[in-house]
């Protein structure tokens, strides 16, 4: 009695947290690690992971090489043939490549995604077999009028290469592509969203939102800008959105309740 | 009176209420104008759409942010009346002006101050950011990592410093320093002397001790120096002129007083005075004007050249390591990366 009166005051009278946060990362490999496979490529071997439940995995485009066939090993160890499907224009380290397959695709997302934010990453690093890993994004890098590189300090090795950052909510919000030699843990991942912009076959495979505007008009979605007209594909999550763009001059604005609805137009 | 009172009382409410209004649009854009403005930009900023009060408040508020950023921020009294235009019409329009962006924000009524939507373009009329905003709630940029102004700031700086491997050993082999030694010896090989020269670079520019210690970035080593070789220097000056004073003294006594007896007052003035001026120098002589000891002058020549090497990159060359840098790029900034998994 007095054990369990001393434990409830050290503890304050919560649950360990530790102990809960264990369990949650737990969970989150447990649900993302049978999503990621190996991929032995042209030149090398790298990560990759289911995008839908017809075979199509997401990965980089320096992983699979200038190979139009790759090998890939699932997680329960079954050995398939993949074929390059598509590569992202403009040099972009983004490919898509098909097994016969069918697996539990990771979710997409990092729209909440900030510098910060909780993620890790299951891959193949320096030959090691779905080791998972954790971080948090440190950096989110602009170009133009996007931001579509993540800097992270999850540690991450060859072998990590197109492999997932997940969020807490194990969604996937970003493909590793690169880190830097020699320095302590500054490695990149391409944003989701750009991914989405880049590879059609990804958009068209994404259980995503879908907005059209007219060409070259700026998409805002809660105040933030997220692409240009005419589409914008979004990862979401189940919420209120409020979609916006000005059109000749006017404000066209709806709010969409995802995922009731999937698609609007604001044109 | 009590009307006068109550017409007062409502001018002032009124005024508070304009204030108010305007100081939520200022909470709204506080930091919007590193979202509008890069490094250096210079940014024309437009109320486009139908003319509101609301509006123009925004557009001021706006324009105080973006000031904040930017070189240069001008509104537009040189466009004349762009209410009807559209965006790519208005950034045709102010090609002319020496503005590198140009930020459009039309306000929109709605509940309470409405909605205002900036979108931000280059001389191109390339958006490079667009967002919405209303009063009272500030543009989100927390979180959303490195702003492009922020990018571009740095990426300047690191591309001034940025230099090639052959201006980076140019540059080391100009300024490194190190000492020359002498050693005198007899010919029986006995050293009798030796002593250190400072010298700059591989074309042996000699720089003062001083101008060394300067260059280690040790200037309190420096003034002590100065401040002892004046002492020395003022010591020997004045012990060669007593000892010449006294020397012609004791001369122009003795040769013009050669008839006479002896008198040995002059002797020992003149004797004294020279004998002042000898101790005098040889305190002089004695005096190290150094602060600190030979060894020690190398080891901090030895720290300085480390230090630059570190500067110039030419460490991480030597180790063959991967530089990450970051660098302006159109629209913004972005990062250069070397290296791969």
């Amino acid at each position: 009695m007095l054990g369990a009166l001393l434990a409830l005051v050290l503890t304050g009278g919560a649950a360990d947290p530790l102990a809960a946060l264990e369990a949650r990362q737990q969970a989150i490999f447990e649900r993302v690690a049978p999503s990621v496979v190996f991929i032995q490529g042209a030149d090398g071997f790298g990560s990759g992971f289911f995008v839908s439940d017809d075979g199509l995995v997401l990965t980089n485009a320096h992983v699979v090489g200038k190979a139009s066939k790759v090998a890939v090993v699932l997680h329960d160890g079954r050995r398939l043939e993949g074929e390059v499907v598509e590569r992202a224009p403009d040099a972009i380290d983004l490919a898509l490549v098909r097994v016969k397959a069918s697996r539990r695709p990771l979710p997409l997302g990092g729209r909440s995604l900030r510098v910060g934010s909780w993620v890790a990453s299951v891959g193949h690093g320096a030959g090691g077999a779905w080791a998972f890993t954790t971080g948090m994004i440190t950096n989110i890098y602009p170009r133009g009028s996007e931001r579509p590189l993540l800097q992270t300090q999850i540690p991450l090795n060859p072998g990590n290469s197109g492999g997932p950052i997940v969020d807490r909510e194990g969604r996937a919000v970003g493909i590793v592509t690169k880190g830097l030699a020699g320095s302590d843990s500054i490695n990149f991942a391409i944003r989701m969203e750009f991914a989405l912009r880049s590879l059609e076959g990804l958009r068209a495979a994404c259980d995503c939102l879908s907005i059209s505007a007219p060409t070259g008009i700026p998409v805002l979605v809660d105040g933030e800008m997220v692409g240009k007209g005419p589409v914008v594909v979004l990862p979401a999550e189940a919420r209120t959105y409020r979609v916006q763009a000005v059109v000749d001059g006017r404000l066209r604005q709806v709010d969409v309740s995802y995922p009731e609805v999937r698609s609007v137009s604001l044109e | 009176m009590s009307r006068i009172v109550a017409a007062v009382v409502g001018c002032i409410f009124v005024f508070a209420l304009g204030e108010a209004r305007a100081d939520s649009w200022n909470e709204t854009f506080e930091s919007a104008g590193a979202l509008v403005a890069g490094e250096g930009s210079s940014v024309l900023v437009v109320h486009a759409g139908e003319r509101s009060e609301a509006g123009v408040r925004a557009t001021q508020a706006l324009m105080e942010s973006v000031r904040r950023q930017a070189e240069l921020v001008m509104d537009t009294s040189a466009l004349g009346d762009v209410s009807g235009l559209a965006d790519q019409e208005i950034v045709t329009r102010s090609a002319h002006l020496p503005v590198t962006r140009v930020a459009i924000l039309r306000h929109f009524p709605g509940e309470g101050e409405g909605t205002a939507v900036v979108t931000v373009y280059d001389k191109e009329a390339t958006v490079l950011a667009s967002f919405s905003a209303v009063p009272g709630k500030p543009v989100a940029q927390a979180g959303q990592g490195v702003s492009p102004g922020a990018v571009g700031a740095v990426g300047s700086l690191s591309a001034q410093e940025r230099l090639s491997a052959e201006e980076a050993l140019e540059r080391y082999e100009r300024t490194y320093l190190w000492f020359e030694d002498w050693v005198a010896v007899t010919r029986t090989g006995a050293v009798v002397a030796s002593w250190s020269n400072p010298l700059q670079g591989k074309h042996k520019k000699r720089i003062s001790p001083a101008e060394f210690f300067e260059a280690v970035d040790r200037p309190d080593l420096a003034a002590t120096y100065r401040s002892r070789q004046a002492w020395k220097t003022g010591l020997s000056l004045g012990g060669s002129v007593l000892t010449l004073g006294g020397l012609a003294y004791l001369l122009v006594e003795i040769l013009g007083d050669m008839d006479g007896g002896f008198d040995s007052t002059p002797l020992i003035i003149g004797g004294s005075v020279m004998t002042g001026g000898i101790v005098l120098g040889l305190v002089a002589g004695s005096m190290n004007p150094y602060p600190i000891t030979n060894v020690e002058a190398k080891e901090l020549a030895d720290e300085h050249n480390k230090k630059l090497r570190r500067q110039l990159g030419l460490d991480r060359e030597a180790k063959g390591k991967v530089r990450p840098g970051i660098a302006a790029l159109p629209g913004g900034g972005g990062l250069t990366l070397s290296g791969s998994f």
